[in-house]
């Protein structure tokens, strides 16, 4: 059957595509073609775009069959995970959702099973969606990123990469080589609540820190905001005291902006946010070693 | 490094449903486009090209997943099967899917076998949430579901069975 692409079907723009075999390759291509060119990993955020021209790279850099990335290793503070790690491959591993057990409660939220058996989490955190979950967790986890380019690599705070919806902080030569995912410590729990009516709307996560004094409350929001954004809140003495909190958590919301438009006003989403926050809260609060 | 122009076409060359073939393709190709217009399979069907529907889901190297995300090229070397291709080790879901009334319009079926299948293969549970969870790989948009979870459930179980 004859299909004539050039008038009736919507399906990718010609391109060029390279398969490196190494990181040097990748960011050798990538120093040439800058920002006519896109990385391809799990291609499952990249290829819904080019499917419908909203994007139309004049070149596809498929770092699949890049060898010598790193797939996970850690050190004493962090698991680094290179960018071939698949969703998937991470929520099979339980002595790794021991260390990071966020991961654990924010990737069966990513997508369907299949998305996730190609979608990568570094891939994940490049595209940046500011409705992703992967994005808000490494924010609440406090992680970094690596950046690679010709010119060497550098680490960037997740906070100031995720500068902009859809629009993270790396310059059109560079490409995410790897995420360092801080391992949690034994008085740390966490908290993953997320709204979804098809795709995801809005996610809260939370990790709760147990000191001597009290409770640290690390509370991050997508999806309502303009970007991933983290408030921290504290609770003094034992356990939580939820009206406190409620109140402490209403101050602070009052001065975040929420996205206000036509079909759903900000006061809606702050209220939403609250809600998921709550729930989160909750949930770390119930996963903390009984005292 | 591989490099393919835009304009040029490149000769892919990967196993389908148990049989060595070819495809000449643009780099643009995706491998749902591939299988169903150079190898005429078109059990593998293009619902939303979003990954969302799963109407085109394949297994590519046993693992199940988009073929509209995928490009036809980058499945060089790789062995593919289709919903076409699972063999008579499906058949007990096959007859079960028949024996609950589970399709329809039957344009989601392909997709529903391929994840099914993938499922059941792992020997899971016959737990009806699991269930429904894997079945969102997959839309349906006329039977609700209902009679596909009676059945991958009921094959579960037997599965489970020992002889």
């Amino acid at each position: 059957m004859a299909i004539d692409s050039e008038t009736d079907i919507m399906k990718p723009a010609p391109l060029t595509y390279y398969q490196p075999e190494t990181l040097a390759e990748v960011v050798e291509v990538l120093a040439t073609e800058g920002d006519a060119a896109r990385i391809l990993a799990g291609g499952q955020s990249l290829m819904p775009l080019l499917n419908e021209r909203r994007c139309r790279p004049k070149a596809l850099i498929d770092i699949n069959m890049v060898t010598d990335s790193v797939s996970t290793s850690h050190d004493e503070e962090n698991l680094i995970a290179g960018p071939l790690v698949r969703q998937s491959e991470v929520l099979d591993n339980k002595s790794l959702l021991e260390v990071v057990p966020l991961l654990g409660l924010a990737i069966p939220l990513i997508g369907v099973p299949q998305t996730r058996n190609r979608g990568t989490l570094c891939g994940s955190i490049a595209y940046a969606d500011p409705m992703a979950e992967l994005p808000l967790a490494l924010l609440v986890a406090g992680g970094q990123v690596t950046l690679a380019s010709n010119e060497g690599t550098r680490q960037v705070e997740i906070d100031h990469f995720l500068d902009k919806a859809f629009a993270p902080n790396l310059t059109s030569t560079e490409l995410v080589s790897a995420i360092h995912w801080p391992i949690a410590t034994p008085n740390q729990s966490w908290g993953f609540a997320e709204y979804s009516a098809g795709s995801t709307l809005a996610s809260a996560a939370v990790r709760l820190t147990k000191y001597a004094r009290g409770d640290e409350i690390r509370i991050g929001f997508s999806g309502t905001l303009d970007r991933p954004r983290v408030i921290t809140l504290h609770s003094e003495g034992e356990g939580i005291d939820t009206r406190y909190l409620a109140h402490q958590l209403q101050m602070l919301t009052e001065s975040m902006r929420f996205i206000d438009d036509p079909e759903v006003p900000s006061t809606y989403r702050c209220s939403l946010a609250m809600n998921l926050a709550h729930k989160a809260i909750a949930q770390a609060n119930t996963a903390r070693e009984p005292q | 490094m591989k490099t393919i122009n835009a304009n040029d076409r490149h000769v892919v060359r990967l196993n389908v449903d148990g049989r060595d073939v070819s495809l000449s393709v643009e780099p643009r190709t995706n491998l749902a486009d591939g299988l169903r217009e150079e190898l005429g399979i078109t059990s593998v069907r293009v619902g939303c090209e979003q990954g969302i529907c799963g109407a085109c889901s394949v297994l590519i190297d046993g693992v199940s997943q988009r073929a509209c995300l995928t490009l036809a090229v980058q499945a060089n070397g790789q062995v593919v099967t289709t919903a076409a291709g699972l063999g008579d080790e499906i058949d007990d879901l096959r007859d079960a899917l028949q024996h609950h009334f589970a399709f329809q319009c039957g344009f989601c079926a392909s997709g529903i076998l391929i994840t099914a299948a993938s499922w059941l293969a792992n020997s899971p549970e016959p737990d009806e949430m699991e269930v429904r969870r894997m079945l969102t790989d997959n839309m349906c948009r006329c039977t609700g579901y209902a009679g596909m979870v009676k059945a991958i459930l009921d094959v579960a179980t037997q599965r489970r069975k020992p002889d």
